[in-house]
């Protein structure tokens, strides 16, 4: 049976996303799953329940399914979110005893979530993660997610992950925060991320930021590209109707991106594949130094799910599938990256390939070799690749390519949220907000743990680039 | 008729079982297209052993393996696909499989999850043995850089040199694309293979590129994929392994050709 995973989502943003993510991980395990039976892969996300909520035996992949519910907990300190997802389709995944929520919200302060509702709740939060802990026969990791810029999500997600590290510390924490733009409408949103960051670089095991200019821009180049292959095929009526549905909003777009790079992740976990790749070895491969866990994602090829999967599971446009050395291409690009940045200009310290999909080992090393030439890696391991091959593909596509690096640019969009931390913090602009609940001595310890992840890229630029010879490999002589 | 010294594999973490699966099924299918009836027992003899016949069910062909993993999949889907698809199969008391994974970890693999594995694993091996007239040795299959192979198969290595001080112990290593295949592959491989070297009488060497160039250049295999690189390596193994001259009676070949070689070093590393 694989390791199971338990999802914490937090706040508004956390919750739209998390939505989004058992949407689409519904729909994909019911392509690989003809049966309806509950499959070994479906129990990393989910339990298999009886009408009293008790599960249903081991998952063996013989036993149907009776009831579904999602190893989650959802967190808010309003209701509209949370009432709006328990009418939604999805609101059978999930029963009450894995929701906590508030009425009055956190007022996008970090310092409220953190210091007033984080400790109010923190025996319900606590008990409800302990019980679906204890619904687990071998927990591997927690799955954060949450925005920066708000008060819930950063503020209580950050207090959560403080508590999960002590109370369970053998259980990895991985953490997809959303950072907020530059235009973002919460004015406090510098204060609430980078207070959020320190806590992140010190209780995280690894961190996933996503950026929504970055995956509103995605989504953009998405929807373009494929507008110019439907009007390049002559489409008759009957073509234009049977196509599949756009997706109205772009937020559901975006969060639909999120959704797809957490299904990526941890498919290996849950499909047979060749090559496995489980979370504990991309923590142990992607993370040289202990607080420099901070990776950066690209999604090539399932970026294409971006309209709603129709209950009916109607095909995607078949008609823009990118090959391989499009999808290597694409991963390296500074526009398939899932934050604003642009990795191929500074120095990775270590990357991740995670396939899906219809690929062969030859087109992997030799694309890999293609794209090697052209990025620079540190100079002690020049060859820093963690390859993964997961045998089902995402859905309705026949391959994708998920990314992730460990690369220098982190620091300069950790700089650039310190730029706009600092323009507020001179002023003292809305300080008094959060000295109603913290030392202002906070807001200097946390932007000294900030420099100090800063610094340790920046070092890592300067010591660990430039050339080496590379050292002989031992010969094997016959 | 003469007694034959078995071979017992031990296949170690993903790529040892996928390999392992591969090699069992070389082995036969070289023996029986040899149409040297003698020879396909033999074979048989060394590497399998053949349930009773009872009156429910006829009597079925079983690989004298152990099966090892830190997870699960991969040692479920091996047993499974031997079961359906080959006219031979695995016994199901000799797989072992944990949950966590050894996380491309040497150290964990080594220290932590070893111990727990071997406990599990001895008794296994022993009653394989003890099914045989004769021993002949070991086989262990893994890659050098993944977390189980290299840490859980070193401490293997360590316990079954102490556990079966005059038996041939053979290491079969898969090495990683130099390209890059796991970020921490060089620590993996020189923590194994310093230890390794202590204890076993012959690491047979398998390098994923030279593998993928005999795939590419030599068998000009356009979609090569791990199965297809199995094969290869299984052809590879089953050329040492298989009984190469025809007096059965003497011991197998894989032990003199190791102990030819050992006359001219101390340790043998075969490629």
């Amino acid at each position: 049976m694989p390791r199971e995973l338990i999802t914490l989502q937090v706040g508004q943003c956390g919750n739209q996303i998390g939505c989004k993510f058992w949407d689409l991980a519904l729909h994909e395990h019911a392509a690989n799953n003809a049966q309806a039976t509950f499959q070994p892969s479906m129990s990393t996300f989910f339990r298999n329940v009886d009408a009293g909520g008790r599960d249903v035996g081991m998952p063996t992949g013989t036993a149907p399914i009776q009831f579904l519910k999602a190893r989650a907990l959802l967190v808010d300190m309003e209701q509209g979110v949370l009432d709006q997802v328990m009418k939604g389709h999805i609101g059978e995944l999930f029963d009450g005893r894995q929701l906590i929520s508030d009425v009055s919200g956190a007022g996008n302060n970090w310092a409220r979530g953190f210091c007033h509702y984080g400790p109010k709740y923190h025996d319900t939060i606590m008990e409800k993660v302990r019980h679906a802990v204890e619904q687990c026969d071998s927990l591997q990791c927690f799955m954060l997610i949450h925005s920066l810029g708000g008060g819930t999500g950063s503020g209580v997600g950050t207090y959560v992950l403080q508590h999960l590290q002590d109370e369970f510390p053998n259980v990895y924490r991985f953490v997809t925060p959303v950072f907020p733009s530059e235009d973002d409408d919460v004015v406090t949103s510098p204060y609430n991320s980078i207070l959020s960051l320190a806590q992140l670089i010190d209780h995280a095991d690894c961190v996933l930021p996503l950026c929504n200019d970055a995956l509103s821009e995605i989504c953009a180049k998405v929807s373009t590209e494929e507008d110019k292959c439907r009007r390049s095929f002559s489409a008759s009526a009957a073509q234009k109707s049977a196509g599949p549905q756009e997706v109205g909003k772009p937020w559901e777009r975006m969060n639909m991106l999120a959704a797809q790079l957490l299904l990526d992740l941890t498919c290996s976990m849950r499909f047979e594949g060749p090559l496995n790749v489980d979370l504990n070895e991309v923590t142990m491969n992607m993370v040289p130094y202990p607080r420099m866990h901070f990776l950066i994602s690209s999604l090539t090829g399932s970026i294409m799910n971006l309209r709603d999967t129709p209950a009916g599971g109607q095909p995607a446009s078949h008609y823009y599938l990118r090959n391989m050395s499009q999808l290597f291409s694409d991963a390296f690009s500074r526009d398939y990256q899932l934050i604003t940045a642009d990795p191929k200009q500074d120095l990775y310290l270590a990357s991740a390939l995670l396939l899906r999909g219809d690929v062969d080992m030859a087109d992997i090393r030799q694309n890999l070799a293609r794209v090697q030439r052209g990025l620079r890696f540190v100079r002690w391991n020049p060859e820093g690749w963690k390859v993964g091959h997961c045998a089902v593909p995402p859905l309705n596509q026949p391959r994708s390519l998920l990314c992730i690096a460990n690369n220098c640019c982190i620091a300069d969009t950790f700089t650039e949220l310190r730029a706009r931390f600092m323009r507020l913090y001179k002023r003292k602009a809305h300080l008094h907000h959060y000295t109603e609940f913290v030392e202002q001595d906070h807001f200097e310890q946390s932007l000294r743990a900030v420099d100090d992840v800063i610094g340790l890229y920046d070092d890592a630029r300067t010591s660990y680039g430039g050339d080496m010879a590379p050292p002989k490999r031992l010969q094997v002589v016959c | 008729m003469a007694v034959r010294p078995v071979v017992a594999t031990v296949q170690l973490g993903q790529c040892g079982n996928q390999l392992g699966l591969e090699l069992h099924d070389t082995l036969l299918r070289e023996a029986a297209a040899s149409g040297d009836a003698a020879f396909l027992r033999d074979t048989q003899e060394t590497f399998f052993r053949t349930t009773e016949t009872t009156s429910s069910s006829q009597g079925k062909l079983v690989a004298r393996a152990v099966l090892v993993d830190t997870e699960p999949k991969v040692v479920e889907g091996v047993m499974e696909t031997a079961r359906r698809s080959k006219g031979w199969q695995y016994d199901a008391r000799n797989a072992y499989h944990q949950q966590g994974g050894a996380a491309n970890n040497w150290s964990f693999g080594y220290k932590h999850l070893g111990p727990t594995v071997w406990s599990n694993v001895a008794d296994m091996i022993r009653r394989e043995f003890e099914a045989a007239d004769m021993v002949g040795g070991v086989l262990l299959l893994g890659s050098l850089a993944g977390g189980t192979g290299s840490g859980v198969g070193t401490y293997v290595t360590e316990m079954l040199r102490s556990e079966y001080r005059k038996s041939l112990l053979l290491n079969g290593v898969v090495w990683p694309y130099s390209t890059g295949e796991v970020i921490v592959q060089n620590y993996n491989v020189c923590l194994s293979l310093s230890h390794v070297m202590q204890d076993t009488d012959g690491v047979i060497m398998i390098e994923n590129d030279h593998i993928h160039d005999i795939c590419t250049k030599l068998l000009h295999i356009n979609h090569v994929t791990f199965s297809s690189m199995n094969s290869v390596i299984s052809q590879h193994l089953a050329n040492i392994l298989l009984p190469s001259n025809r007096c059965y009676a003497t011991s197998s070949s894989c032990s003199n050709h190791v102990k030819s070689r050992e006359r001219t070093s101390r340790r043998s590393f075969l490629n």
